[in-house]
Protein backbone atom coordinates (compact mmCIF):
# COMPACT_ATOMS: atom_id res chain seq x y z
CA UNK A 1 0.00 0.00 0.00
CA UNK A 2 2.71 2.12 1.12
CA UNK A 3 4.56 1.59 -2.01
CA UNK A 4 1.45 2.14 -4.15
CA UNK A 5 1.39 5.75 -2.93
CA UNK A 6 4.97 6.32 -2.90
CA UNK A 7 4.50 5.11 -6.81
CA UNK A 8 1.34 7.26 -7.53
CA UNK A 9 3.30 10.59 -6.40
CA UNK A 10 6.26 9.68 -8.12
CA UNK A 11 4.54 8.60 -11.07
CA UNK A 12 2.44 12.06 -11.49
CA UNK A 13 5.31 14.33 -10.02
CA UNK A 14 8.05 12.92 -13.12
CA UNK A 15 5.02 12.87 -15.83
CA UNK A 16 4.71 15.87 -15.03
CA UNK A 17 8.07 16.72 -15.69
CA UNK A 18 8.52 14.60 -17.99
CA UNK A 19 5.68 16.51 -20.18
CA UNK A 20 7.68 20.22 -19.15
CA UNK A 21 10.44 18.34 -20.96
CA UNK A 22 9.00 17.77 -23.97
CA UNK A 23 8.28 21.49 -23.97
CA UNK A 24 11.90 22.60 -23.21
CA UNK A 25 12.93 19.87 -25.95
CA UNK A 26 10.18 21.35 -28.89
CA UNK A 27 11.40 25.00 -27.47
CA UNK A 28 14.84 24.29 -27.28
CA UNK A 29 15.00 23.31 -31.60
CA UNK A 30 12.85 26.18 -32.32
CA UNK A 31 15.37 28.60 -31.32
CA UNK A 32 17.52 29.91 -34.83
CA UNK A 33 20.91 28.10 -34.46
CA UNK A 34 23.74 30.30 -33.75
CA UNK A 35 25.64 30.98 -37.14
CA UNK A 36 29.21 29.54 -36.45
CA UNK A 37 32.24 32.53 -36.84
CA UNK A 38 33.94 32.72 -39.50
CA UNK A 39 36.51 35.17 -40.18
CA UNK A 40 35.64 38.02 -42.34
CA UNK A 41 38.90 36.85 -44.74
CA UNK A 42 37.30 33.61 -45.02
CA UNK A 43 33.70 34.73 -45.84
CA UNK A 44 32.02 33.64 -49.27
CA UNK A 45 29.26 36.01 -50.60
CA UNK A 46 27.55 37.41 -53.85
CA UNK A 47 29.46 38.81 -56.50
CA UNK A 48 29.07 42.35 -57.16
CA UNK A 49 26.70 43.46 -59.79
CA UNK A 50 28.86 45.92 -61.40
CA UNK A 51 32.66 45.70 -63.23
CA UNK A 52 35.53 47.73 -62.05
CA UNK A 53 36.75 49.39 -65.27
CA UNK A 54 40.46 49.94 -65.03
CA UNK A 55 41.35 53.69 -65.26
CA UNK A 56 43.20 53.42 -68.48
CA UNK A 57 40.32 51.30 -70.10
CA UNK A 58 37.35 52.56 -69.73
CA UNK A 59 34.76 49.77 -71.39
CA UNK A 60 32.59 50.78 -74.37
CA UNK A 61 30.20 49.25 -76.91
CA UNK A 62 32.62 49.78 -79.70
CA UNK A 63 35.51 48.42 -77.62
CA UNK A 64 33.54 45.47 -76.53
CA UNK A 65 32.61 44.58 -80.38
CA UNK A 66 36.15 44.97 -81.26
CA UNK A 67 37.38 42.94 -78.92
CA UNK A 68 34.96 39.89 -79.25
CA UNK A 69 35.92 40.11 -82.81
CA UNK A 70 40.04 39.78 -81.99
CA UNK A 71 38.47 37.02 -79.42
CA UNK A 72 36.98 34.97 -82.33
CA UNK A 73 39.69 35.59 -85.14
CA UNK A 74 42.24 33.26 -86.06
CA UNK A 75 44.11 36.17 -87.63
CA UNK A 76 46.13 36.50 -84.08
CA UNK A 77 48.09 33.07 -84.51
CA UNK A 78 50.89 32.50 -86.78
CA UNK A 79 49.40 29.71 -88.76
CA UNK A 80 46.46 31.85 -88.76
CA UNK A 81 44.74 28.72 -87.10
CA UNK A 82 43.99 29.27 -83.42
CA UNK A 83 41.66 31.90 -82.08
CA UNK A 84 41.42 32.91 -78.39
CA UNK A 85 37.94 30.87 -78.78
CA UNK A 86 39.54 27.83 -79.95
CA UNK A 87 40.65 27.18 -76.44
CA UNK A 88 38.08 29.28 -74.30
CA UNK A 89 34.63 28.71 -76.45
CA UNK A 90 31.18 29.67 -74.71
CA UNK A 91 29.58 26.70 -75.25
CA UNK A 92 32.13 25.09 -72.50
CA UNK A 93 32.21 27.72 -70.49
CA UNK A 94 34.40 29.57 -72.01
CA UNK A 95 37.07 27.10 -70.86
CA UNK A 96 37.27 23.65 -72.64
CA UNK A 97 36.92 20.06 -71.81
CA UNK A 98 40.01 18.37 -72.34
CA UNK A 99 42.64 18.19 -69.75
CA UNK A 100 45.43 20.56 -71.60
CA UNK A 101 45.06 22.54 -74.69
CA UNK A 102 45.95 21.59 -77.87
CA UNK A 103 46.85 24.68 -79.78
CA UNK A 104 48.96 25.61 -82.72
CA UNK A 105 48.27 23.21 -85.44
CA UNK A 106 45.03 21.20 -83.93
CA UNK A 107 41.77 20.59 -85.12
CA UNK A 108 38.30 20.50 -83.69
CA UNK A 109 36.56 21.72 -81.00
CA UNK A 110 37.58 20.70 -77.01
CA UNK A 111 36.99 16.69 -76.97
CA UNK A 112 36.83 16.87 -79.79
CA UNK A 113 40.03 18.28 -80.96
CA UNK A 114 43.02 16.45 -82.44
CA UNK A 115 46.53 17.26 -83.20
CA UNK A 116 48.50 20.51 -82.44
CA UNK A 117 50.87 21.56 -80.02
CA UNK A 118 50.04 20.34 -76.81
CA UNK A 119 49.86 23.30 -74.17
CA UNK A 120 50.99 22.72 -70.40
CA UNK A 121 48.47 23.81 -68.44
CA UNK A 122 44.58 23.57 -68.34
CA UNK A 123 42.35 26.24 -69.84
CA UNK A 124 40.59 28.24 -67.14
CA UNK A 125 37.71 29.91 -67.93
CA UNK A 126 37.05 33.55 -68.88
CA UNK A 127 33.82 33.42 -67.10
CA UNK A 128 34.21 36.48 -64.63
CA UNK A 129 37.98 37.23 -64.82
CA UNK A 130 36.40 41.14 -64.33
CA UNK A 131 36.35 40.31 -60.88
CA UNK A 132 40.24 38.85 -60.47
CA UNK A 133 41.77 40.31 -56.84
CA UNK A 134 38.04 40.90 -56.07
CA UNK A 135 38.17 40.51 -51.59
CA UNK A 136 35.50 39.91 -49.34
CA UNK A 137 35.33 43.75 -49.36
CA UNK A 138 34.21 43.79 -52.94
CA UNK A 139 36.96 46.47 -54.05
CA UNK A 140 39.84 45.57 -56.36
CA UNK A 141 41.87 46.99 -58.98
CA UNK A 142 41.58 45.87 -62.25
CA UNK A 143 45.09 47.29 -63.10
CA UNK A 144 46.63 45.36 -59.83
CA UNK A 145 45.41 41.69 -59.71
CA UNK A 146 46.35 38.11 -60.78
CA UNK A 147 45.81 35.97 -64.02
CA UNK A 148 46.69 32.65 -65.01
CA UNK A 149 47.68 29.25 -63.16
CA UNK A 150 50.84 30.82 -61.78
CA UNK A 151 49.38 34.74 -61.20
CA UNK A 152 52.50 35.77 -63.74
CA UNK A 153 50.22 38.31 -65.44
CA UNK A 154 48.36 41.51 -63.16
CA UNK A 155 45.57 42.26 -65.55
CA UNK A 156 43.29 41.23 -68.14
CA UNK A 157 45.26 43.93 -70.49
CA UNK A 158 48.68 42.07 -69.96
CA UNK A 159 47.20 38.76 -70.08
CA UNK A 160 45.28 39.17 -73.07
CA UNK A 161 48.58 39.18 -75.56
CA UNK A 162 50.29 36.37 -73.36
CA UNK A 163 48.55 33.38 -76.16
CA UNK A 164 49.62 35.83 -78.73
CA UNK A 165 53.53 35.36 -77.60
CA UNK A 166 53.33 31.92 -76.32
CA UNK A 167 54.68 29.13 -79.54
CA UNK A 168 52.34 26.45 -77.98
CA UNK A 169 49.00 28.01 -77.73
CA UNK A 170 49.34 30.49 -80.93
CA UNK A 171 52.23 31.75 -82.55
CA UNK A 172 53.67 28.97 -83.42
CA UNK A 173 57.26 29.60 -85.65
CA UNK A 174 56.06 32.06 -87.96
CA UNK A 175 57.68 34.13 -86.27
CA UNK A 176 59.91 35.07 -83.00
CA UNK A 177 58.02 36.16 -79.71
CA UNK A 178 59.59 39.77 -79.79
CA UNK A 179 57.93 40.44 -83.13
CA UNK A 180 54.37 38.14 -82.54
CA UNK A 181 52.89 41.97 -81.30
CA UNK A 182 54.08 43.91 -84.06
CA UNK A 183 53.08 41.44 -87.08
CA UNK A 184 49.59 40.41 -85.30
CA UNK A 185 49.46 44.93 -85.53
CA UNK A 186 50.23 44.75 -89.50
CA UNK A 187 47.98 42.13 -90.23
CA UNK A 188 45.13 43.99 -88.19
CA UNK A 189 45.89 47.21 -90.05
CA UNK A 190 45.61 45.82 -93.61
CA UNK A 191 41.98 45.00 -92.64
CA UNK A 192 39.86 47.54 -93.56
CA UNK A 193 37.07 46.40 -91.39
CA UNK A 194 39.17 46.70 -88.19
CA UNK A 195 40.72 50.03 -88.91
CA UNK A 196 37.24 51.43 -88.98
CA UNK A 197 36.42 49.05 -85.77
CA UNK A 198 39.96 50.25 -83.93
CA UNK A 199 38.96 53.98 -84.60
CA UNK A 200 35.46 53.54 -83.02
CA UNK A 201 36.67 51.86 -79.97
CA UNK A 202 39.65 54.42 -79.86
CA UNK A 203 39.30 56.96 -81.79
CA UNK A 204 39.86 58.27 -85.14
CA UNK A 205 43.36 58.14 -87.18
CA UNK A 206 44.54 54.76 -84.53
CA UNK A 207 47.59 52.91 -84.67
CA UNK A 208 46.74 49.42 -84.00
CA UNK A 209 49.73 48.22 -81.92
CA UNK A 210 49.68 45.75 -79.38
CA UNK A 211 48.24 48.20 -76.56
CA UNK A 212 45.29 48.83 -78.35
CA UNK A 213 44.22 44.93 -79.07
CA UNK A 214 45.01 44.36 -75.51
CA UNK A 215 42.57 47.08 -74.38
CA UNK A 216 39.94 45.84 -76.69
CA UNK A 217 40.40 42.24 -75.44
CA UNK A 218 40.28 42.91 -72.01
CA UNK A 219 37.43 44.64 -72.40
CA UNK A 220 35.57 41.97 -74.02
CA UNK A 221 36.70 39.46 -71.76
CA UNK A 222 35.88 42.27 -69.06
CA UNK A 223 31.85 41.74 -70.07
CA UNK A 224 31.51 38.14 -70.11
CA UNK A 225 30.07 37.85 -66.55
CA UNK A 226 28.02 35.16 -65.07
CA UNK A 227 27.08 36.82 -61.17
CA UNK A 228 23.72 35.53 -61.24
CA UNK A 229 23.92 32.02 -59.44
CA UNK A 230 21.68 31.02 -57.31
CA UNK A 231 23.94 31.16 -54.55
CA UNK A 232 24.34 34.99 -55.74
CA UNK A 233 20.53 35.65 -55.08
CA UNK A 234 20.66 33.63 -52.30
CA UNK A 235 22.82 35.82 -50.54
CA UNK A 236 21.62 38.92 -51.81
CA UNK A 237 18.77 37.92 -49.56
CA UNK A 238 15.96 35.33 -51.35
CA UNK A 239 16.63 32.32 -49.32
CA UNK A 240 14.27 30.14 -51.60
CA UNK A 241 17.36 30.24 -54.09
CA UNK A 242 18.97 27.46 -52.69
CA UNK A 243 18.03 24.03 -52.21
CA UNK A 244 17.85 22.00 -49.05
CA UNK A 245 21.20 19.87 -49.71
CA UNK A 246 22.87 23.16 -51.11
CA UNK A 247 22.42 24.49 -48.10
CA UNK A 248 23.85 22.03 -46.11
CA UNK A 249 26.51 22.03 -48.95
CA UNK A 250 27.30 25.23 -48.44
CA UNK A 251 27.56 24.87 -44.24
CA UNK A 252 29.65 21.78 -44.57
CA UNK A 253 31.86 23.72 -47.10
CA UNK A 254 32.64 26.30 -44.25
CA UNK A 255 32.95 23.98 -41.61
CA UNK A 256 35.25 21.82 -43.33
CA UNK A 257 37.53 24.92 -43.71
CA UNK A 258 37.33 25.34 -47.89
CA UNK A 259 37.18 28.54 -47.40
CA UNK A 260 40.47 28.89 -46.16
CA UNK A 261 41.29 28.94 -49.56
CA UNK A 262 38.27 29.49 -51.69
CA UNK A 263 37.01 32.65 -50.10
CA UNK A 264 35.47 36.01 -50.99
CA UNK A 265 33.14 36.49 -53.98
CA UNK A 266 35.01 34.64 -56.38
CA UNK A 267 35.58 31.60 -53.76
CA UNK A 268 39.42 32.29 -54.13
CA UNK A 269 41.91 34.26 -52.05
CA UNK A 270 43.48 33.98 -55.93
CA UNK A 271 47.08 33.03 -53.62
CA UNK A 272 49.59 29.98 -54.82
CA UNK A 273 49.04 26.68 -52.80
CA UNK A 274 50.77 23.17 -53.32
CA UNK A 275 48.48 20.43 -53.10
CA UNK A 276 50.19 17.91 -54.44
CA UNK A 277 48.07 17.02 -57.37
CA UNK A 278 49.65 14.66 -59.51
CA UNK A 279 51.43 15.03 -63.17
CA UNK A 280 49.73 14.87 -66.19
CA UNK A 281 51.02 11.82 -68.19
CA UNK A 282 51.27 13.46 -71.05
CA UNK A 283 53.61 16.07 -70.30
CA UNK A 284 57.17 15.12 -70.96
CA UNK A 285 58.57 17.47 -68.50
CA UNK A 286 57.19 18.30 -64.92
CA UNK A 287 55.31 21.39 -64.56
CA UNK A 288 56.15 22.60 -61.45
CA UNK A 289 54.24 25.94 -61.52
CA UNK A 290 55.89 28.41 -59.27
CA UNK A 291 57.66 26.21 -56.36
CA UNK A 292 55.44 23.40 -57.30
CA UNK A 293 52.56 26.08 -56.39
CA UNK A 294 49.69 27.33 -58.57
CA UNK A 295 47.10 30.03 -58.28
CA UNK A 296 43.43 28.60 -56.37
CA UNK A 297 40.66 28.59 -58.67
CA UNK A 298 37.63 29.99 -58.81
CA UNK A 299 34.45 27.67 -58.02
CA UNK A 300 32.21 29.53 -60.40
CA UNK A 301 30.91 27.94 -63.10
CA UNK A 302 32.66 24.74 -62.58
CA UNK A 303 30.04 22.32 -64.31
CA UNK A 304 30.92 23.89 -67.30
CA UNK A 305 34.73 24.03 -66.80
CA UNK A 306 36.19 20.61 -66.36
CA UNK A 307 38.27 18.91 -66.24
CA UNK A 308 39.75 20.12 -62.70
CA UNK A 309 43.45 21.71 -61.48
CA UNK A 310 45.97 23.09 -63.60
CA UNK A 311 46.77 20.17 -65.44
CA UNK A 312 43.33 19.03 -65.92
CA UNK A 313 43.89 15.36 -64.16
CA UNK A 314 40.96 15.42 -62.17
CA UNK A 315 37.94 14.89 -64.57
CA UNK A 316 34.46 14.86 -62.54
CA UNK A 317 33.73 17.61 -59.89
CA UNK A 318 33.16 14.59 -57.45
CA UNK A 319 36.54 13.50 -57.80
CA UNK A 320 37.83 17.43 -57.65
CA UNK A 321 35.91 17.13 -53.66
CA UNK A 322 36.79 14.33 -53.11
CA UNK A 323 40.40 15.09 -54.10
CA UNK A 324 40.96 16.35 -50.78
CA UNK A 325 40.45 13.19 -48.71
CA UNK A 326 43.29 11.13 -50.54
CA UNK A 327 46.31 13.52 -50.74
CA UNK A 328 48.83 14.31 -48.89
CA UNK A 329 48.79 18.07 -48.98
CA UNK A 330 51.53 19.76 -48.92
CA UNK A 331 49.79 23.61 -47.87
CA UNK A 332 49.82 24.98 -44.41
CA UNK A 333 45.74 25.89 -45.67
CA UNK A 334 44.64 23.30 -47.30
CA UNK A 335 46.32 20.84 -44.41
CA UNK A 336 44.07 21.89 -41.78
CA UNK A 337 41.04 20.82 -43.59
CA UNK A 338 38.49 19.10 -41.65
CA UNK A 339 37.16 17.06 -44.34
CA UNK A 340 34.56 14.25 -44.33
CA UNK A 341 34.21 12.25 -47.25
CA UNK A 342 30.61 12.31 -46.40
CA UNK A 343 30.61 15.89 -47.21
CA UNK A 344 31.06 15.31 -50.98
CA UNK A 345 27.88 14.72 -52.10
CA UNK A 346 26.54 17.88 -50.10
CA UNK A 347 29.43 19.81 -51.47
CA UNK A 348 29.30 19.05 -55.10
CA UNK A 349 25.81 19.80 -54.66
CA UNK A 350 25.96 23.24 -53.30
CA UNK A 351 29.09 23.58 -55.74
CA UNK A 352 27.00 23.50 -58.60
CA UNK A 353 24.23 26.47 -57.12
CA UNK A 354 27.87 28.51 -58.27
CA UNK A 355 26.61 27.96 -61.50
CA UNK A 356 25.52 31.17 -63.58
CA UNK A 357 24.57 29.66 -67.42
CA UNK A 358 23.43 33.21 -68.44
CA UNK A 359 26.61 34.39 -70.35
CA UNK A 360 26.98 35.94 -73.59
CA UNK A 361 27.33 32.05 -75.87
CA UNK A 362 26.29 33.99 -79.30
CA UNK A 363 28.68 33.00 -82.07
CA UNK A 364 30.11 35.38 -84.67
CA UNK A 365 28.95 33.92 -87.98
CA UNK A 366 32.20 35.56 -89.55
CA UNK A 367 35.55 37.66 -88.57
CA UNK A 368 36.59 40.61 -90.26
CA UNK A 369 39.47 38.74 -91.63
CA UNK A 370 37.53 36.41 -93.66
CA UNK A 371 39.24 33.23 -91.40
CA UNK A 372 37.20 30.97 -90.47
CA UNK A 373 35.53 32.09 -87.15
CA UNK A 374 37.23 30.77 -83.88
CA UNK A 375 40.16 29.12 -86.43
CA UNK A 376 40.21 25.66 -86.91
CA UNK A 377 37.75 24.38 -84.38
CA UNK A 378 35.08 22.27 -87.00
CA UNK B 1 18.99 37.28 -25.72
CA UNK B 2 17.68 34.58 -27.84
CA UNK B 3 21.06 32.86 -27.31
CA UNK B 4 20.63 32.45 -23.35
CA UNK B 5 17.34 31.07 -23.73
CA UNK B 6 18.65 28.61 -25.99
CA UNK B 7 21.46 27.75 -23.77
CA UNK B 8 19.41 27.74 -20.43
CA UNK B 9 16.76 25.43 -21.99
CA UNK B 10 19.45 23.03 -22.72
CA UNK B 11 21.16 22.80 -19.80
CA UNK B 12 17.44 22.46 -18.14
CA UNK B 13 16.81 19.74 -20.33
CA UNK B 14 19.61 17.88 -19.45
CA UNK B 15 18.90 18.47 -16.19
CA UNK B 16 15.86 17.10 -16.02
CA UNK B 17 17.10 13.96 -17.96
CA UNK B 18 19.31 13.21 -15.40
CA UNK B 19 16.81 13.73 -13.12
CA UNK B 20 14.33 11.55 -14.54
CA UNK B 21 16.58 8.89 -15.22
CA UNK B 22 17.54 8.68 -11.34
CA UNK B 23 14.61 8.33 -10.20
CA UNK B 24 12.23 5.94 -12.35
CA UNK B 25 13.61 3.06 -11.24
CA UNK B 26 11.41 3.37 -7.90
CA UNK B 27 8.40 2.52 -9.55
CA UNK B 28 7.11 -0.45 -9.46
CA UNK B 29 3.90 -1.72 -11.63
CA UNK B 30 2.90 -4.81 -13.16
CA UNK B 31 0.96 -3.93 -15.82
CA UNK B 32 2.12 -1.04 -17.61
CA UNK B 33 0.40 0.17 -20.66
CA UNK B 34 2.19 3.29 -20.84
CA UNK B 35 5.76 3.72 -21.54
CA UNK B 36 7.68 6.96 -21.21
CA UNK B 37 10.72 7.49 -22.53
CA UNK B 38 14.69 9.41 -23.66
CA UNK B 39 16.77 8.63 -26.16
CA UNK B 40 19.90 9.55 -28.31
CA UNK B 41 20.81 8.69 -31.61
CA UNK B 42 24.26 9.27 -33.46
CA UNK B 43 23.91 9.50 -37.34
CA UNK B 44 26.10 7.06 -39.15
CA UNK B 45 25.14 7.43 -42.48
CA UNK B 46 22.79 9.89 -44.75
CA UNK B 47 22.45 13.63 -45.11
CA UNK B 48 21.96 14.47 -41.70
CA UNK B 49 25.31 12.97 -40.66
CA UNK B 50 26.88 15.70 -42.75
CA UNK B 51 25.59 18.36 -40.64
CA UNK B 52 24.85 17.05 -37.39
CA UNK B 53 26.36 14.28 -34.83
CA UNK B 54 23.83 13.27 -32.18
CA UNK B 55 20.14 13.69 -31.38
CA UNK B 56 18.46 13.86 -28.10
CA UNK B 57 14.59 13.00 -27.59
CA UNK B 58 11.80 11.70 -25.75
CA UNK B 59 9.16 9.23 -26.80
CA UNK B 60 6.09 7.64 -25.26
CA UNK B 61 4.54 4.35 -26.18
CA UNK B 62 0.86 3.48 -25.38
CA UNK B 63 0.47 -0.69 -25.42
CA UNK B 64 -3.17 -0.61 -27.55
CA UNK B 65 -3.52 -4.63 -27.99
CA UNK B 66 -1.69 -7.28 -26.37
CA UNK B 67 -0.96 -11.17 -26.43
CA UNK B 68 1.39 -13.55 -24.21
CA UNK B 69 4.99 -12.54 -26.01
CA UNK B 70 3.52 -9.80 -28.46
CA UNK B 71 2.43 -6.10 -27.91
CA UNK B 72 1.38 -3.73 -30.68
CA UNK B 73 2.04 -0.07 -29.59
CA UNK B 74 0.83 3.55 -30.77
CA UNK B 75 4.00 5.62 -30.67
CA UNK B 76 5.33 9.02 -30.82
CA UNK B 77 8.65 10.74 -30.08
CA UNK B 78 9.93 14.06 -30.15
CA UNK B 79 13.75 14.62 -31.33
CA UNK B 80 16.50 17.44 -31.95
CA UNK B 81 20.10 17.36 -32.81
CA UNK B 82 22.96 17.97 -29.89
CA UNK B 83 26.74 19.61 -31.81
CA UNK B 84 24.91 20.93 -35.14
CA UNK B 85 27.13 23.76 -36.05
CA UNK B 86 24.76 26.26 -37.63
CA UNK B 87 22.36 24.08 -38.12
CA UNK B 88 19.45 22.62 -36.22
CA UNK B 89 17.03 20.11 -36.09
CA UNK B 90 13.13 18.86 -34.96
CA UNK B 91 12.33 15.39 -36.03
CA UNK B 92 8.57 14.54 -34.69
CA UNK B 93 7.19 11.18 -35.04
CA UNK B 94 3.47 9.73 -34.57
CA UNK B 95 3.36 5.98 -35.55
CA UNK B 96 2.79 1.87 -34.55
CA UNK B 97 4.67 -0.43 -33.40
CA UNK B 98 5.48 -3.79 -32.28
CA UNK B 99 7.44 -5.78 -29.89
CA UNK B 100 7.96 -9.40 -29.54
CA UNK B 101 9.80 -11.12 -26.20
CA UNK B 102 12.61 -13.24 -27.71
CA UNK B 103 13.78 -14.87 -24.82
CA UNK B 104 14.08 -15.00 -20.84
CA UNK B 105 16.79 -13.66 -19.50
CA UNK B 106 17.27 -13.73 -15.44
CA UNK B 107 13.33 -13.77 -15.26
CA UNK B 108 13.30 -10.87 -17.75
CA UNK B 109 12.34 -10.54 -21.47
CA UNK B 110 14.79 -9.83 -24.11
CA UNK B 111 12.39 -7.98 -26.96
CA UNK B 112 12.77 -7.03 -30.55
CA UNK B 113 10.62 -3.79 -31.26
CA UNK B 114 9.77 -2.32 -35.02
CA UNK B 115 8.20 0.99 -35.49
CA UNK B 116 6.63 2.52 -38.38
CA UNK B 117 5.30 6.17 -38.80
CA UNK B 118 5.02 9.16 -39.89
CA UNK B 119 7.67 12.25 -39.50
CA UNK B 120 7.32 15.75 -39.49
CA UNK B 121 11.40 17.14 -40.01
CA UNK B 122 12.37 20.77 -39.50
CA UNK B 123 15.75 21.66 -40.91
CA UNK B 124 16.87 25.67 -39.71
CA UNK B 125 20.35 26.43 -41.04
CA UNK B 126 22.10 29.98 -40.40
CA UNK B 127 25.15 31.02 -42.62
CA UNK B 128 27.71 33.61 -41.96
CA UNK B 129 28.12 35.03 -45.36
CA UNK B 130 30.50 38.31 -45.92
CA UNK B 131 27.71 41.17 -45.61
CA UNK B 132 25.35 39.43 -42.91
CA UNK B 133 24.16 36.03 -41.15
CA UNK B 134 21.31 34.50 -43.68
CA UNK B 135 18.86 32.02 -42.04
CA UNK B 136 17.26 29.24 -43.93
CA UNK B 137 14.09 26.79 -42.63
CA UNK B 138 13.13 23.73 -44.65
CA UNK B 139 10.10 21.76 -43.59
CA UNK B 140 9.61 18.37 -44.71
CA UNK B 141 7.00 15.01 -43.94
CA UNK B 142 8.14 11.68 -44.87
CA UNK B 143 8.48 8.15 -42.79
CA UNK B 144 10.50 7.12 -39.85
CA UNK B 145 11.22 3.41 -39.20
CA UNK B 146 13.53 2.03 -36.56
CA UNK B 147 14.52 -1.63 -35.33
CA UNK B 148 15.48 -2.20 -31.57
CA UNK B 149 16.84 -4.94 -29.36
CA UNK B 150 15.90 -4.21 -25.54
CA UNK B 151 15.64 -5.96 -22.36
CA UNK B 152 13.93 -5.04 -19.48
CA UNK B 153 16.26 -4.13 -17.32
CA UNK B 154 14.44 -3.70 -14.10
CA UNK B 155 10.44 -4.30 -13.53
CA UNK B 156 9.50 -1.24 -15.13
CA UNK B 157 12.29 0.07 -16.83
CA UNK B 158 13.25 -1.28 -20.77
CA UNK B 159 16.53 -0.60 -22.53
CA UNK B 160 16.81 -0.90 -26.21
CA UNK B 161 19.55 -0.21 -28.40
CA UNK B 162 18.81 -0.36 -32.59
CA UNK B 163 18.80 1.55 -35.99
CA UNK B 164 16.65 4.49 -36.63
CA UNK B 165 16.09 5.92 -39.98
CA UNK B 166 14.93 9.50 -40.78
CA UNK B 167 13.16 9.29 -43.74
CA UNK B 168 15.86 9.34 -47.17
CA UNK B 169 17.83 12.03 -44.78
CA UNK B 170 19.91 9.85 -41.95
CA UNK B 171 20.49 6.67 -40.22
CA UNK B 172 21.18 6.75 -36.52
CA UNK B 173 22.27 3.90 -34.00
CA UNK B 174 20.16 4.94 -31.19
CA UNK B 175 19.77 3.88 -27.74
CA UNK B 176 17.13 4.74 -25.22
CA UNK B 177 15.71 3.74 -21.52
CA UNK B 178 12.07 3.82 -21.05
CA UNK B 179 10.04 3.87 -17.78
CA UNK B 180 6.67 1.44 -17.94
CA UNK B 181 3.61 2.14 -15.68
Amino acid sequence: MYIHIIKNEWTSKYLLQYIKMCCLLIIFSSCTPEAEYIPIDDRIGALPKIIIDPINNPTSPEKIALGRALFWDPILSGNKDVACVTCHHPSKGYAEHIDLSLGVGGRGLSENREGGTLVKRNAPTILNTAFNGIGVTGTYDPLNTVMFWDNRSISLEEQSLGPILSMEEMRGDVYTEENAVAIVSERLSDIPVYVTMFNAAFGTNTIINGDKISKAIAAFERSLVANNSRFDQYARGNTAALTQEEVRGMNAFVEAKCTACHSGPMFTDFELHDLGVPDNSKLAIVDDGINGKFRTPSLRNLPQTGPYFHNGTIKTLRDAVGFYNRIEINDDAARELNFDGDMIDSIVAFLQALNDDDFDKTIPESVPSGLPVGGNIQ
Amino acid sequence: MMKLECVWSKQSLIGILFLLLSVIGYSQNETSKFQLGIHSGYFVAGDFKTTYDAMLGVDAEYVFYKKPKMNYLLIGSVATDIGGKGASLLAINMGIGARYDLISLWKKPVFIQLNVGGLYLREQFSTQLIKENIASTFSEFGVQGAVYVGYKILRDINFRIGVNQYNNKGTAIEVGVSYLF
